[in-house]
């Protein structure tokens, strides 16, 4: 009995080393921020992360512009237009802009957090920087819109649908200003595919590395009235209300 | 109002993301921030601007109690408050920053530094986006000015830019279009003094006073006559030059009857092509509609 005991003892002893390997530890909630921009978050349609639902609403707004500047008849050409701006500047489905200013505002909470890297806190506010460029064709893009909207005549609409599609092109791509250099190559000619490159080149430099971050931990992730961020081991899906 | 608009907005995806928690802490610190973001640079206001030299008595006294004991944190942590409240968040964190060496362990001051850092963080992310949303308003006019020939619109971007040459040229362009020689021969000339060697701002203020001088006296009446209805026409058109009230109200707004003169950009840029109206301005400072002068339709 006692050598049973034993050889179970030593069994454990033998085996702790491995299992440890199998518990995971949690993310850093600096990370877990950079998920909800990257990965997942729980508000968004399909819980796509922000960037990721910018740069298909960014697609889709290409789209339609496209559409709007090949159309001859004024009534398409404004429909068409108003659909590109609905993808570009839409608050409650998510358009460009808002998903991007999301985007940055959750790489800002990430820098902010108590465990951020020094590379995160320092990328952030470049982030937040290269981000300008786009949130400036989103409004350029609005206003251009209700001029669209406004127009009397095919001719007028077409002008307006035009830019309109240049700047849609160049929120996913990247701007060419110059029209030397390929485009999104400075960050004020940045578009959506090169942000992305930015943040994949701060997950980058972590150390210890970034790994994606499950989704219990991105959806769980809550916020304690003393401060401090915790995940809700109970899991309610991040809209409990009363949770103290 | 827009931002304000702003604010609620990102209130609502804050409290999305924060409501399980309860503690609305970080949301009332980045709202509280946004919500005075547009004082940033709309409003000269103190919390706005942080201006050295020119600190109120409360950041005064701080100060100074501060310089008499700067070894104590008491005095730090209240200075720093002051700078806050005075939305000098780069001067607070770096008064926190120097006291974090005598101090490393102190949970007050690391926690006040990390909050302010966030407001910073949250000043220079809003400070970027209301420069965003000028510049793109600045860009609006430029592309009317340029391609549509919107007066109204080269006046507005000419405000923000009196000296652009470019701008200068397509107002210039953009008044012989409407017919009014006397005008463009006047912008013509003050972009010619801006570049003094371009032979083809030369020319076309030469055209321009040519045409001026043909002008008909008698025109002249008519000519105050389209300016006078210049003030609703701008009004129709400012009513969807904001931001922030959605492309699809404007699909029926009234601006659709008033909609600028539409002409291609080659026709803009050529002052020979301006149509033979016989109208002229009165003064060089008159303020014209973006709409077609008395005799043409839209």
């Amino acid at each position: 009995m006692k050598t049973h005991l034993q050889n179970a003892a030593r069994l454990v002893i033998l085996l702790l080393p491995l299992l440890g390997g199998c518990v995971s530890r949690p993310p850093t909630i600096a990370h877990v921020h950079i998920g909800h921009a990257i990965t997942a978050v729980h508000v968004t349609p399909d819980k796509q992360g922000y960037i990721v639902i910018a740069q298909l609403r960014a697609r889709e707004a290409i789209e339609f512009a496209t559409q709007a500047g090949s159309g001859t008849d004024l009534g398409e050409i404004k429909r068409k237009v108003e659909l590109a701006n609905h993808a570009t500047n839409s608050r409650d489905d998510f358009g460009v802009k808002e998903a991007l200013v999301m985007a940055v505002a959750h790489v800002s909470f990430a820098a902010t957090s108590d465990d951020a890297s020094a590379n995160v806190q320092k990328s952030a506010p470049v982030f937040a920087r290269d981000a300008a460029g786009v949130v400036q064709r989103c409004d350029l893009i609005e206003l251009l819109s209700k001029d669209v909207a406004a127009s009397t005549s095919t001719r007028e609409a077409a002008v307006s649908a035009a830019e309109i599609v240049k700047l849609t092109r160049a929120n996913l791509n990247g701007d060419d200003v110059n029209s030397q250099d390929k485009p999104g190559s400075l960050p004020t000619e940045y578009g959506l595919i090169q942000l992305r490159q930015e943040l994949d080149a701060m997950i980058a430099r972590e150390k210890p590395p970034y790994v994606t971050v499950d989704r219990w931990y991105l959806f769980n992730l809550v916020r304690l009235p003393s401060g401090r961020w915790v995940f809700d081991k109970f899991g309610r899906g991040g809209n409990i209300e009363g949770y103290k | 109002m827009r931002n304000r608009e702003r604010v609620l907005a990102t209130a609502r995806h804050c409290a999305r993301l924060c409501s399980y928690a309860g503690g609305m802490a970080f949301c009332v610190v980045v709202l509280a921030v946004m919500a005075h973001a547009p004082l940033v640079s709309a409003q000269p206001t103190p919390r706005a601007t942080c201006q050295e030299g020119s600190a109120p008595e409360a950041v005064s006294h701080a100060r100074a109690a501060f310089q008499k004991n700067p070894e104590q944190l008491g005095p730090r942590l209240n200075l720093a408050d002051a700078l806050v409240d005075q939305g000098c968040y780069e001067d607070a964190v770096a008064v926190l920053e120097a006291g974090q060496s005598m101090y490393p362990h102190d949970i007050e001051l690391s926690g006040k530094l990390r909050d302010v850092r966030s407001m910073l963080t949250e000043q220079t992310y809003i400070r970027g986006i209301t420069q965003a949303e000028d510049a793109a308003k600045q860009q609006h006019n430029q592309l009317r000015c340029a391609q549509l020939a919107d007066i109204e619109a080269c006046n507005d971007a000419l405000r923000s830019s009196p000296n652009d040459s470019s701008l200068l040229l397509a107002k210039a362009d953009a008044l012989m279009q409407s017919g009014h020689p006397a005008d463009a021969a006047a912008v013509y000339q003050h972009a010619l003094q801006l570049n003094p060697g371009n032979e083809s701002m030369r020319a076309k203020l030469a055209a321009a006073t040519t045409r001026a001088n043909a002008t008909p006296p008698s025109s002249e009446a008519r000519t105050r006559e389209a300016s006078a209805a210049a003030p609703a026409l701008r009004t129709a058109r400012r009513s969807h030059d904001t931001l922030g009230s959605g492309g699809a109200a404007a699909t029926n707004a009234p601006a659709a009857s008033a909609g600028p003169t539409l002409s291609a950009p080659t026709m803009a840029l050529n002052g020979d092509a301006a149509p033979a109206t016989g109208l002229t301005a009165s003064t060089a400072t008159t303020s014209y509609s973006n709409d077609a002068p008395a005799g043409r339709s839209n």
